[in-house]
């Protein structure tokens, strides 16, 4: 499958969302989450380019340590900082939602590093990816708009995500090939139903800081997913990460008409 | 050839220092934004060529994917020392850091004249067009994204590091545009020119309103 063609359509998505953040700032919107949030596709949009200019020019090379990873890193982060912006200085208990994020991250950390063995970018984006999460867990706790059982729920679907995975990398035969077919099917599955969902909260008038929420999850959980397959899965899981971002673009616009 | 980059920039940099003597103000911090920026440039040189030894890769490859991550980190040390320990802000800021890029690509260019001649006209307003243009470029990027963090508290090493990161993607794909002669290489030297014209469209157009709003967002009333 030719990763061009993907690339070119979410770098065309990004400028399209690029244009709407500007027009809005010379409207007068002043919402700081949207100019975070615009930086923060100014960088997707150079990260892509970089990627498919890369993937044009060197067709045959493997992409090294570059700018690119550094880019999604930045990514990462700059969403995270979208999120804890209007809640930096909220006094918020977050002990047992961190402890479960960071054994989350740390998990798929070890993972990545078992699969592919570059130890340091994968400490590194697991890191990043951490400050995605903490913005996230801090947002939806601030928001109150979660109720324990879908807390528990969005754990459990998390931690089975990781189980799949732990099984297809470790385990031998029929059982691992088993394992990682399921754990694929079971990740776009998660990613169409986060799609699903958030899309319902979008079209609702209200809820707009649960429609950012559940956008974020769907990012979260696509990234995840593309760094855990491979083959067709991972044009599949990259569809759904491009499907994810405009998702985000659509909960900000709704906050932008909302205020 | 061998070039002696130490002595070149011994011999650009000895006026400058001179200069710092008889300078006050923002005059002097430009000045030494400047030498900063050229003190950088060689130290990157070092440190990409070491990275290059260090870690085996080619000289081109070292070029291409390496030098922007090592450049941009460097650039952005003087910033940092202006921000955080000098207490630069807003339009000093965004002074010094035109300062940095400007005397990082000077140097650069320099070095860059010593080695393959300065024969060619076209070729010569090209390297100053691009890269020139282009280290500026994304070191006032980067000043201005601090400041808006910091108006917008959220200031932070993630929020800085993320910043960095955008500096460091826009020079990796200049450098990665022009690494092949060709096609790509014209629409990498195309690149920063282009880019200035839409970052000044954003400055006029986005940037300015914001400023002149008494107590606005990224108002020089600076609330802290």
């Amino acid at each position: 499958m030719n990763i061009g063609v993907f690339l070119l359509l979410i770098i065309a998505v990004l400028w399209f969302e690029i244009g709407y953040f500007i027009w809005q700032f010379r409207k007068g919107v002043r919402s700081k989450r949207m100019i975070l949030f615009s930086f923060a596709m100014v960088c997707a949009l150079l990260t892509f380019s970089y990627w498919f200019i890369f993937d044009l020019m060197y067709e045959d090379k493997a992409l090294p340590f570059a700018a690119n990873e550094l880019g999604e890193w930045a990514l990462f982060l700059l969403l995270g900082a979208t999120l804890i912006t209007d809640v930096a200085k909220k006094r918020i208990s977050l002990l047992w939602e961190m402890a479960f994020v960071l054994l989350f991250v740390a998990a798929n950390t070890a993972l990545w590093i078992y699969w592919n063995g570059e130890w340091i970018q994968d400490v590194l984006t697991g890191l990043s990816i951490s400050y995605l999460l903490y913005g996230l867990v801090r947002q939806m706790k601030y928001s109150g708009k979660f109720s324990r059982k879908q807390w528990s729920f969005i754990a459990a679907g998390a931690a089975a995500a990781v189980g799949f995975q732990a099984c297809s990398v470790l385990a031998d035969g029929t059982f691992g090939r088993s394992a990682e077919l399921f754990g694929y099917i079971y990740l776009v599955l998660g990613s169409v139903l986060l799609f699903v969902l958030t899309g319902c909260m979008l079209r609702k008038k209200s809820e707009t800081e649960r429609s950012i929420c559940l956008a974020y999850i769907s990012f979260a959980w696509c990234t995840f997913s593309l760094y855990m397959t491979d083959g067709n899965w991972y044009f599949i899981e990259l569809g759904g990460s491009y499907i994810a971002i405009f998702l985000m673009f659509l909960a900000m616009w709704k906050e932008a008409r909302a205020q | 050839m061998t070039i002696y980059a130490e002595n070149i920039l011994l011999c650009i940099a000895m006026p400058l220092a001179v200069c710092l003597l008889f300078t006050r103000g923002e005059s002097r911090r430009f000045v030494a934004g400047f030498l900063l920026g050229m003190g950088m440039s060689l130290l990157s040189a070092y440190l990409s060529g070491f990275i290059s030894i260090v870690t085996g890769t080619e000289e081109k490859d070292t070029a291409v994917f390496l030098s922007p991550v090592v450049e941009e980190i460097l650039k952005l040390c003087p910033l940092l020392l202006f921000y955080f320990l000098l207490g630069a802000r807003n339009r000093s800021l965004t002074n010094i850091a035109i300062a940095v890029g400007a005397g990082f690509a000077t140097f650069e260019n320099s070095c860059y004249l010593l080695t393959i001649g300065a024969e060619n006209l076209a070729f010569i307003l090209i390297r100053g067009l691009a890269v020139g243009v282009m280290h500026v470029e994304s070191i006032l990027a980067l000043a201005v994204w601090l400041l808006i963090a910091r108006k917008l508290r959220v200031l932070s090493f993630s929020t800085m590091l993320g910043g960095t990161a955008l500096a460091v993607t826009f020079h990796a794909i200049y450098n990665l545009l022009v690494s092949k002669p060709g096609v790509t290489s014209v629409i990498g030297y195309l690149v920063p020119p282009v880019s200035a014209v839409l970052m000044y469209l954003l400055y006029r157009l986005v940037y300015v309103p914001f400023t002149r709003e008494r107590g606005g967002l990224l108002s020089d009333n600076d609330p802290d």
